[in-house]
């Protein structure tokens, strides 16, 4: 037989066993509530603190391409292309991959990269450009020759990147115009 | 309370507060990390990551305060749902994601590890809240009621 319990200030009676369920259920209810209360203070003071400091986010996520012309204050000079990178074409491009000097850098996206490319070169995406370079830029040397690359002669990711790069501070930054298409198309060496 | 309850409470808070102020020093990061999961729309994911790094110190300072900690564990465990969800669905698409969950900075996280945390923080913010609502609900009944 079960014990009939009430608890104070509640309407509600019946066996425990479902009076108990429903206690737990209303002090989940108002824990729930507590935590969306929590949700918006957070979000408060994210956004205050966000506006107060100098490094601060945009309302609304900017282009990787702005973003990262900010960080190298490169401006829009970076994309209306007021700095000159010197182009090469295959011939020139061969002789730096076969004098093993020189730093292939693989503009293109990374699934594109991963599906074929110059023998070793190193993925510089534009679009992820600065993740990327935290990752390889131990492997840049500022006085190296590096020749960067797109999928073809059309695409402007190559003149970006270089660009880019030249901001950083690396001294001799050519493009490969034919890109990955000229390379694949002369039968040369892929990797992987 | 057992020991066990006081020790998983503060592991809670000490994890959600390392995230949170290693977030909140780099926000730039944190934001790559959150449009790296390629789940929220381009105009929520900085918002996100201004909400998320707060967030995660309220809840280790909730956690560590006698009547909210109930509150704060609820809160932890909510964000630990939250972390599990992503990268099941990162695992679930193959790719590995930089998330910045602990700062800027590193090699991309491989996926399963991630879930993995997750899954970890998941369990251990329920066994907080779990363990912080039977107390409060065992308290409430009169010594000697006999449950069902």
């Amino acid at each position: 037989m079960s014990e009939e319990f009430q608890y104070p200030g509640s309407t509600e009676s019946g066996p425990v066993s479902s009076t108990r369920g429903w206690r737990i259920a209303s002090v989940v209810a108002r824990d729930l509530r507590a935590a969306g209360g929590i949700l918006v203070l957070a979000a408060l003071l994210g956004i205050g603190i966000n506006m107060l400091r100098p490094d601060r986010l945009a309302w609304v996520r900017e282009l990787e391409d702005v973003r990262l012309a900010r960080s190298v204050g490169g401006g829009e000079s970076l994309f209306r292309g007021e700095v000159a990178v010197e182009r090469i074409g295959l011939d020139e491009a061969l002789v730096a991959f076969e004098s093993g000097r020189a730093c292939f850098v693989d503009a293109r996206d990374a699934e594109f990269f991963e599906l074929g490319r110059i023998p070793r070169s190193v993925s510089l995406p534009r679009n992820a450009f600065r993740r990327a370079y935290s990752q390889i830029s131990d492997q840049l040397d500022r006085g190296m020759l590096i020749v960067v690359y797109c999928s073809e002669s059309d695409c402007q990711d190559s003149d970006f990147v270089a660009r880019v790069l030249e901001r950083l501070g690396y001294r001799d930054v050519r493009v490969f115009v034919g890109g990955w298409a000229e390379w694949q198309a002369a039968g040369l060496e892929e990797e992987p | 309370m057992s020991w066990f309850g006081v020790v998983a409470r503060v592991i809670l808070a000490a994890v959600f507060l390392w995230a949170g102020i290693s977030k909140l020093v780099a926000p730039e990061a944190f934001a790559d990390g959150v449009a790296d999961f390629q789940v929220f729309p381009t105009f929520m994911v900085n918002l996100v990551a201004m909400t998320v790094p707060t967030l995660e110190i309220l809840a280790a300072g909730l956690l560590l305060v006698g009547p909210w900690k109930k509150v704060g564990a609820l809160v932890a465990l909510c964000l630990a749902v939250g972390f599990t969800v992503l990268f099941a669905w990162v695992v679930l698409q193959g790719r590995d994601v930089q998330c910045g969950c602990f700062g800027g900075g590193g090699e991309a996280l491989p996926a399963p590890l991630g879930f993995l945390r997750a899954a970890v923080l998941l369990v251990l913010g329920g066994a907080v809240y779990l363990n912080e609502l039977r107390r409060v609900t065992n308290c409430a009944m009169p010594a000697g009621t006999r449950l069902k």
